[in-house]
C-alpha cells in the first residue's frame, strides 16, 4: 500500500499524491501518472482568458447603457407624442419598454469576470490544467497540495535519477 | 471579352478582396490592441490583489514542507 502524501478535493476534482504516483479523478476521467513522467507543477494566472472575458463584459455593459438610454429617450418622446398622435406615442412607449426589458435582463446575467488561475501539471505527454480561484475558499488547500507535489517531485527525482 | 481582359478583371477582383481583408484584419488587430491596453490596469490590479495573498500561502506551505 502506497503512502498518501497529500490529497486535494474540490468540486468534481480529486487529486491524490503518493510516494510513487499522482492520481487525478474528475467528473469525466480518472487518470494515474507515475511520478517519473511528471516533470513539474506550476500555478499560472489565466490572463488571456480574463482579458477576453473583461472585453466581452465591457462590451455588454456598453450595449446595456445604450439600450437603457434608448429606452429613456423613446419613453420621453412617447410621452410627448401622446399629446399629438396617440398611436405613435403608444408605439414609442412600447418600444422603450422593450429596450428597458432587455437592458435590465442583461444586468442580471452579466457579472464582472474573475481572474482565474490554474494548477498546471507538466507531464511528458503534455500539460494538464485545473482551474481554481486564488482568493477562493479552497486556495489554501491548493497551495498546500502544490507545495507538497513540488517537494515530493524534487525528492523523487533526486533519489531516482 | 478576350482572355487577357478576363485575366485582368479576375486579378482586379482578387486584389480588391485581398485589400479589403487586409484592412479588416488591421482594424480588428487595432481594436484588439486598444481593448487590451485599456484592460491592462485592471488586469495588473487583479494580479497584484490575488498574488499577494497567494504568495504568502504558498511560501508558508513551502517552508512547512522543507522542514
Amino acid at each position: 500500500m502506497e503512502n498518501i502524501l497529500s490529497q486535494f478535493n474540490a468540486d468534481n476534482l480529486d487529486i491524490k499524491l503518493t510516494s510513487e504516483k499522482l492520481f487525478i479523478n474528475t467528473a469525466t476521467s480518472s487518470e494515474a501518472f507515475a511520478l517519473r513522467s511528471v516533470n513539474g507543477i506550476g500555478v499560472v494566472d489565466l490572463v488571456d482568458d480574463y482579458n477576453k472575458a473583461l472585453t466581452a463584459w465591457k462590451s455588454a455593459k456598453h450595449t446595456q447603457i445604450i439600450a437603457l438610454g434608448a429606452a429613456i429617450i423613446l419613453g420621453i418622446l412617447g410621452l410627448f407624442a401622446l399629446q399629438y398622435a396617440a398611436d405613435l406615442g403608444f408605439a414609442l412607449i412600447v418600444f422603450g419598454g422593450i429596450f428597458a426589458f432587455f437592458a435590465l435582463r442583461m444586468k442580471k446575467t452579466n457579472d464582472e469576470p474573475k481572474l482565474m488561475s490554474a494548477v498546471r501539471i507538466m507531464t511528458s505527454g503534455g500539460n494538464i490544467d485545473f482551474q481554481f480561484d486564488k482568493t477562493g475558499i479552497k486556495s489554501g488547500i491548493v497551495a498546500e497540495f502544490a507545495a507538497k507535489v513540488e517537494s515530493t517531485l524534487t525528492a523523487y527525482h533526486k533519489n531516482n535519477d | 471579352m478576350s482572355f487577357w481582359d478576363t485575366f485582368v478583371k479576375v486579378w482586379q477582383v482578387r486584389t480588391s478582396i485581398k485589400i479589403q481583408e487586409s484592412l479588416e484584419e488591421s482594424y480588428r488587430v487595432y481594436i484588439e490592441n486598444a481593448e487590451t491596453q485599456a484592460n491592462i490596469p485592471k488586469i495588473a490590479d487583479e494580479l497584484n490583489k490575488k498574488n499577494a495573498s497567494w504568495n504568502e500561502k504558498i511560501n508558508h506551505h513551502r517552508k512547512k514542507t522543507d522542514k
